[in-house]
């Protein structure tokens, strides 16, 4: 039988703007339904933005970028909802995913004036930032705090996705730099 | 008395018998994607070679080689695998087309 223990998490949300109304606030009790809400919430945030990047932006490699963002998010979110199904579990809204979804309600306000090369960078920019502390928030909240074996592997999984995501922001974001 | 002519016959069978013998039979060389990496990195094969990929993440990957000759194996979905015979002799950097940062080399001898 599976069980989904709250426990205590040390919040190390500090790095950058995952959610400003959680970060360097105490540490959540996080359940694993809660804890599957915000992987879920977070993947389709990420989704969401760079839908709206795809049809916004003007560099090529800014598009593929935003692509490879739906692709990978999506295939998250599909394992995720598949391990969610398997377990019997429903996800669980909780503040955390609540702080997500009105930081990337903030972000999309920040972006939907631009246009051109200033959207693209504005757009890699919150990339770079939203992917540091995606992974921060792995390694210091969502994994420590994860009591089911299957669901901790997911995370674990996901984590070297989102590093590789974090450098081909960083990589662009130079290059973006670079051309101006 | 064997005339000359079944002599050159059966000296072709003989050559093309030890020709097959000596021939190395195709094989299938492994390389898992685990955490948006090839491995082994570096692959060594024979032409008529075939390379199966298996990908063990969640993310959906290619092995793609650029230039000449180009060659893909398509997405290659989570738990999912893709193949390519290798032809021609050389060595060849290949990656993924949707995680830049995967590469991973392939030698054919």
């Amino acid at each position: 039988m599976v069980k989904f223990l709250s426990r205590p998490a040390l919040l190390v949300l500090v790095s950058t703007g995952l959610a400003p109304t959680v970060r360097a606030q105490a540490a959540p009790d996080l359940s694993d339904p809660e804890v599957a809400h915000v992987v879920v919430t977070a993947n389709s945030i990420d989704i969401t933005l760079a839908k709206f990047a795809l049809s916004r932006a003007k560099n090529p490699d800014v598009k593929k970028f935003a692509t490879t963002m739906i692709a990978d998010h999506s295939a998250v979110n599909e394992q995720a909802g598949a391990l969610a199904a398997r377990l019997g579990v429903t996800p669980k809204d909780n503040a955390v995913s609540q702080s997500l979804t009105k930081g990337a309600a903030d972000a999309r306000a920040s972006v939907e004036p631009l246009h051109g090369a200033a959207f693209d960078r504005a757009y890699i920019t919150r990339e770079v930032g939203y992917h540091q502390a995606v992974l921060d928030a792995l390694d210091g909240l969502l994994i420590p705090t994860t009591s089911n074996a299957e669901l901790k592997k997911l995370l674990v999984d996901v984590r070297p996705a989102i590093a590789a995501h974090l450098e081909h922001a960083k990589m662009l974001k130079a290059s973006l730099a670079v051309a101006e | 008395m064997i005339g000359g002519g079944r002599w050159l016959a059966i000296g072709l069978v003989t050559f093309a018998s030890a020709a097959a013998s000596n021939r190395v039979p195709a094989r299938r060389h492994p390389v898992d994607i685990r955490g948006l990496a090839f491995d082994p990195a570096v692959l060594e094969v024979a032409p008529g070679d075939t390379v199966v990929w298996t990908n063990h993440d969640i993310l959906t990957h290619t092995a793609t080689l650029a230039g000449k000759p180009r060659w893909s194996t398509g997405a290659i979905r989570a738990q999912a695998t893709g193949r390519q015979v290798a032809m021609a002799r050389g060595t060849f950097e290949y990656y993924c087309e949707l995680h830049a940062g995967m590469r991973a080399t392939l030698v054919v001898r």
